[in-house]
């Protein structure tokens, strides 16, 4: 069962613009309730602006998108007519676009930009309260995600602005897991992270997704795709291309025409096949498998 | 943000293609003219009235739509209310024999027509200033803006004042605008996303949504501004160093002519100020062109 969906979905940033164009171009997708969901791209295929019309910061210009049983659109008539044959209450909670967008959880590439308070349990605590959390509610929430992200409690009270970079993605994040959103929408979260603090990310983003919820990421990381992601969504010049598993994806031979890179695995295999090495290398889709491969080659 | 209030457009207009310099006096010139005392209303009205008609003429050439300036006087309404207040309540001198009542309370205080007067006076001088400044900004890039400063300051370069620091900071100031709009609109989502409704809520509400904003903002100028300071002392920026300009600014007969037209119509407003305030008994534009008498 669907859970977001797009229909005919079309953008445009400025219109009054002469010179206009799409960033995004009749896109139609549908996203399952528990889904690991990969957006993949090259740069300026519409990626981010995809990923903003879920959380509704950014209008389709026609078409719209549809997350459970909020519409989002700018199209006026459009949204009437939609909503003509619903319930009293989708219709109510339509209004409100909080209700969306604490369903939605969002979290932007580069999201220490967006750290104001003076100490870091305040920040976190921020959108549980607009959320309409009580205080201690919230602080209890805050403290939760703070360690679940690796922040250490000697932490709390200091100002966000003295961690560093990798910290304060960290912070960011905490603060959007602590409203604990069904949706968990993630822009390019490991971008200019270390190993380490990208495979933290990572496993921290995993556990969320482990407890029933759906994960969607941007991302340009096609190691993480291959690991992670049961899905895996394609767009070049904003139009989607294919919807299909990171598997079948690579496998392929599309990856250079959209261009992407190929993850790290199979590059390996790639030159084993070049030096001629003489075990089966077909169908090797993980680590282990590859290993296994080699081991038997070589009688190990 | 592309289509930010006084964003320069790159047209190809012939006020596009004016020399900086020039625009910059023009619209110093006609500030200046905005300012100067015409008498009574009467003349005061007409006479920002024929400004307010050079300026439309000039906007409609410079393919500027005169009314999109209404859609960003929104936020202008609050000064507005303001300054009728100030100027209704707070009596006009203290000649009030000559003013003509509005309103006469019961304990003697009366409230003034002029003081309407004076605040549409004043509202109309500021939106002619914002029209200028709007047109100056929206065909000149903002780099020739710079360029016309730094001409204009020469003469503080003879006393051996570092001009050319001051059009340093300025042009940086100009360039990191677009930049910091970008930045803000990026803030304002990952705010939004958080809960933060800018639109929504009272006052003491919407202080609290600014400060969401304004702090990341800051927070980032100042490291944006340390990083560029490190970036310009890496590639051998000195302050003090000689500048030569990429682009010569060349004066062309175009120039020349809109120099007279600039001064034609400062002529003749400067005619209007002088007529009405030193000729007595003939204190009145109207009077003197269509022997009309006005109040
Ligand atoms: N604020 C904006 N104003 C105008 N055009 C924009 C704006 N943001 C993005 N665009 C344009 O829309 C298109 C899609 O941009 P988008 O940010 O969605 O790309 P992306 O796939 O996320 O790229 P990246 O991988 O670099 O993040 C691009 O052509 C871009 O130039
Ligand atoms: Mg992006």
């Amino acid at each position: 069962m669907w859970q977001i969906k797009t229909k005919n979905l079309t953008y445009i940033y400025d219109k009054k613009d002469p010179n206009h164009y799409d960033a995004l171009s009749n896109i139609d997708i549908e996203i399952n309730k528990g889904d690991f969901v990969c957006i993949v791209g090259k740069t300026g295929s519409g990626k981010s602006t995809l990923v903003q019309t879920f959380n509704s910061l950014i209008l389709p210009s026609t078409g719209y998108t549809q997350v459970e049983t909020f519409y989002i659109t700018s199209d006026k008539k459009l949204k009437k007519e939609l909503l003509k044959n619903e319930s009293k209450e989708v219709i109510e909670d339509n209004k409100h676009v909080a209700n969306l967008r604490k369903k939605v959880g969002m979290v932007f590439q580069f999201p220490e930009y967006q750290l104001f308070s003076e100490t870091i349990l305040k920040d976190v605590m921020f959108g549980p309260k607009n959320f309409g959390m009580r205080d201690e509610e919230a602080k209890e929430v805050a403290i939760k995600s703070l360690k679940e992200v690796g922040i250490p409690e000697s932490y709390f009270e200091r100002s966000p602005f003295e961690l560093s970079g990798g910290e304060k993605r960290r912070v960011a994040i905490a603060g959007i897991i602590a409203s604990s959103p069904d949706i968990l929408v993630l822009d390019e979260p490991t971008a200019g992270l270390d190993p380490n603090g990208k495979k933290e990310i990572m496993a921290l983003v995993k556990k969320i997704h482990e407890t029933g919820k759906t994960v969607i990421i941007v991302t340009h990381d096609m190691d993480l795709v291959l690991n992670f992601a049961n899905t895996v969504i394609v767009l070049s010049d904003a139009k989607l291309v294919e919807v299909t598993t990171p598997k079948e994806l690579f496998n392929s031979d599309n990856l250079n025409k959209y261009s992407l890179e190929i993850p790290t695995i199979y590059k390996f295999i790639n030159l084993l096949k070049n030096k001629g090495f003489a075990g089966n290398l077909n169908e090797i889709n993980d680590i282990d498998t590859l290993i296994d491969r080699i081991c038997e080659a070589q009688n190990v | 943000m592309s289509n930010v209030f006084g964003k320069f457009k790159p047209y190809n207009t012939i006020i596009h293609r004016l020399d900086p310099r020039l625009k910059f006096f023009a619209l110093i010139a006609l500030m200046v003219m905005c300012f100067l005392p015409y008498g009574n209303y009467a003349n005061r009205f007409i006479v920002l009235g024929v400004l307010a008609l050079i300026i439309v003429v000039i906007m409609i050439i410079a393919k500027i739509n005169p009314v999109s300036i209404f859609s960003s006087l929104k936020s202008l309404w609050v000064m507005m209310i303001f300054l009728l207040i100030i100027f209704v309540f707070v009596q006009q001198g203290v000649d009030t024999s000559s003013l003509h009542p509005m309103i006469i309370f019961p304990n003697g205080y009366t409230l003034y027509w002029e003081g309407l007067l004076q605040t549409l006076h004043v509202f109309l001088r500021l939106i002619l200033m914002l029209c200028l400044t709007l047109i100056l900004t929206s065909t000149t890039a903002p780099m020739d803006i710079t360029y016309a400063l730094d001409w204009y300051l020469y003469p503080l370069k003879l006393i051996k004042f570092p001009t050319q620091i001051v059009t340093m900071i300025i042009s940086l100031a100009l360039r990191f605008i677009p930049t910091l709009l970008d930045e803000s609109q990026k803030i304002m989502k990952a705010q939004k996303s958080r809960g933060v409704d800018y639109n929504r809520g009272f006052i003491s509400k919407k202080i609290k949504s600014i400060t969401t904003l304004i702090i990341p903002l800051l927070v980032s100028c100042f490291s944006r501004s340390v990083e560029l300071s490190l970036a310009m002392d890496a590639r051998g920026y000195d302050p003090y160093g000689k500048r030569t300009s990429y682009k010569i600014l060349k004066f062309h007969v175009r120039d020349l002519v809109s120099l007279f037209v600039t001064l034609l119509i400062m002529s003749l407003f400067i005619m209007a100020c002088a007529y009405s305030s030193f000729y007595p008994g003939a204190d009145n534009i109207l009077k003197l062109l269509f022997g009309v008498e006005a109040f």
